[in-house]
């Protein structure tokens, strides 16, 4: 059965492999980019090339940079005496958009996960301990996942940072503000309780 | 709620059917292999509990077809013991499963966890297999508490997949310290969430099974006439002190004491996960005395209690589906039964293969469908 023109077929299966993108979707994107202007087309793979070959990981914080070491970690006018440890780039990013934060970071770019086999060694943990040794970094904040693994890596971390005499503190967890009560998930409203404080 | 229509769309071997029932008895009569448990299979679904047999999603859509749906209209229950109530608007739950992703909708509104359908739905399965609930193994008596709670409460059932999902790490991290891929002390990463999520679980089931066991008695008492005593305790692999705020401490105790031997065994040894109902009756342990008789009636004393325990956490009794298990019962437990359902208006569905194995009063009051090759019919002959 003659389905597509053989390059045709392999976009669709390129597209294919990217996340949230289905056999529909990709067929749908190909048959787009088929009909655009060529510069269009060329535009984007250039733009993927790009962002790959001109992109490289941050020496000290482990953020995605086009230079290094990473605007961020360069910037003199940040609080250079707090680190927030997160588990992704796209974590960092999220914390830069509140605009609230104007320490530093550190991505350690996964969480311990015993049964994937993701240890300690597999994550930046032993360029956080190095970064810290000696350093002006007064606070560490933990800001992983509210996850089962992500617990256990605030965990671990923290108990790493203590033993450098560093102050070490967990980002909170509770219910969305804005939210309604009646409609929070069972266990958020559970760990909210837990942690509630006096007024 | 009680469900006064269901509706089925290529669901195990059913292409497209519905069908209206009543809010009392319901009883589905056909051979074997017709469709007679796939129909009680489906709305347990709507429970939000998974396939009372376990299975999978993809395994209960049609052969060769792409999703399966299933959808019920119902009016839920006015408390005090009223019937269904006509002034309150009718529900719609909805359940379809399909390439790799299930959804439901009450009433058009989407849920974001499928456990949230038993804020509308409840029910409770009585199948020949919890025949064998006491004589079982503990992880059969486990499962039966854990789904009861978790129709009570959602929170419950989040708590438990949440435990679960911690142990599983944590087995998976004393598997890597036996092969000396992890260090010792790591253990300890998991094991303090694990004993707070740990004590709330047990915490939970300890009240569930207070709140269960006297109703349970009660239920035996006269399953026996008065004869003998059914009591239960929950039996926790770790000792627990009397303060529950100090749990987690000894539940984190407990575990370091052991941890040569679970690194050894490479798995968890104690917790909610090894723990037990313990059934006595007058004062001997029924895991290992009872006659089949007596099992036989302990096993109804507890799905009887949990139908009164649902409903009286939820102000509604739960929709009650025995499957098939009329004729493994005798005439006596039979009426026992019969009479403890009718002591409150409960949404009953039977299935049997022959309405010979049913009381005669019961089949008059009763709508009676004929099941055949996953089609159903109202036969007249009933009520």
């Amino acid at each position: 059965m003659y389905y597509y023109a053989e390059p045709v077929g392999r976009l669709i299966e390129a597209l294919n492999k990217l996340p949230g993108v289905g056999p529909k979707t990709a067929q749908r994107l190909a048959f787009h980019l088929l009909r655009v202007p060529r510069s269009e087309a060329v535009t984007l793979a250039k733009a993927i090339v790009d962002a790959r070959d001109q992109t490289s990981d941050c020496s000290i914080c482990g953020n995605m940079t086009d230079r290094d070491p990473c605007r961020i970690c360069a910037d003199e006018a940040r609080d250079q005496a707090v680190i927030c440890v997160v588990e992704d780039a796209r974590d960092v990013v999220a914390i830069e958009k509140t605009r609230e934060y104007h320490g530093l970071y550190h991505v350690l770019r996964g969480v311990l996960s015993p049964m994937e086999g993701i240890g300690p060694e597999q994550l930046r943990i032993r360029e956080l301990v190095a970064r810290l040794e000696g350093s002006p970094v007064q606070e560490v904040i933990l800001a992983t996942n509210p996850t089962v693994e992500g617990e256990a890596t605030a965990n671990y971390l923290a108990r790493q940072i203590k033993a450098q005499g560093i102050k070490v503190t967990r980002i909170a967890h509770g219910l969305p503000i804005g939210g309604d009560l009646e409609y929070a998930d069972q266990v958020t409203l559970w760990r909210a309780m837990e942690g509630r404080r006096e007024l | 709620m009680k469900i006064q229509r269901l509706e089925l769309t290529q669901f195990r071997n059913y292409a497209e059917m519905a069908v209206d029932l009543q809010p009392g008895v319901n009883i589905f009569v056909g051979p074997n292999g017709q469709g007679k448990t796939n129909l009680l299979e489906a709305v347990t679904l709507l429970s939000g509990a998974g396939s009372h047999r376990d299975a999978k999603d993809a395994e209960m859509v049609k052969w060769q077809a792409a999703f399966y749906r299933i959808v019920a209209q119902g009016r839920p229950a006015a408390g005090n013991g009223a019937a269904t109530s006509p002034d309150l608007p009718a529900t719609t739950v909805e359940l379809a499963f399909g390439q790799q992703r299930k959804w439901a909708r009450v009433n058009g509104r989407k849920l974001k966890r499928m456990n949230e359908l038993a804020q509308t739905v409840n029910t409770v399965v009585f199948s020949p297999e919890d025949l064998s609930l006491v004589k079982g193994s503990p992880g059969q008596r486990r499962r039966f508490l854990d789904r009861e709670l978790s129709q009570a409460s959602p929170a419950y059932h989040q708590v438990l997949v949440h435990y679960q999902r911690m142990l599983s790490q944590r087995n998976a991290l004393l598997k890597q310290i036996r092969n000396q891929l992890a260090k010792v002390h790591d253990i300890e990463l998991w094991d303090e969430q694990m004993a707070r999520c740990g004590a709330t679980l047990l915490a939970r089931r300890l009240d569930g099974v207070a709140r269960l066991a006297p109703k349970a008695r009660q239920i035996y008492r006269s399953l026996s006439a008065g004869k003998e005593e059914l009591e239960i305790t929950y039996g926790s692999s770790l000792p627990l002190p009397a303060d529950r705020a100090a749990w987690p401490t000894a539940i984190l105790r407990h575990w370091a004491m052991s941890r040569e031997e679970e690194i050894l065994r490479q798995t968890t040894l104690t917790g909610p996960h090894r723990d037990d109902l313990n059934l006595y009756l007058n004062g001997r342990d029924a895991r290992s005395y009872a006659s089949q008789g007596q099992q036989r009636s302990i096993a109804l004393a507890l799905k009887l209690s949990e139908v009164q325990l649902i409903a009286s956490i939820r102000q509604e009794p739960p929709i009650v589906l025995l499957d098939d298990v009329m004729s493994e019962l005798d005439p006596l437990r039979r009426e026992q039964l019969l009479t403890e359902l009718n002591q409150q208006p409960i949404q009953v569905i039977i299935t049997t293969t022959h309405l010979q194995a049913l009381p005669e009063a019961l089949i008059r009051q009763s709508a009676i469908f004929r099941v055949y090759e996953g089609k159903i019919q109202r036969d007249p002959e009933g009520g």
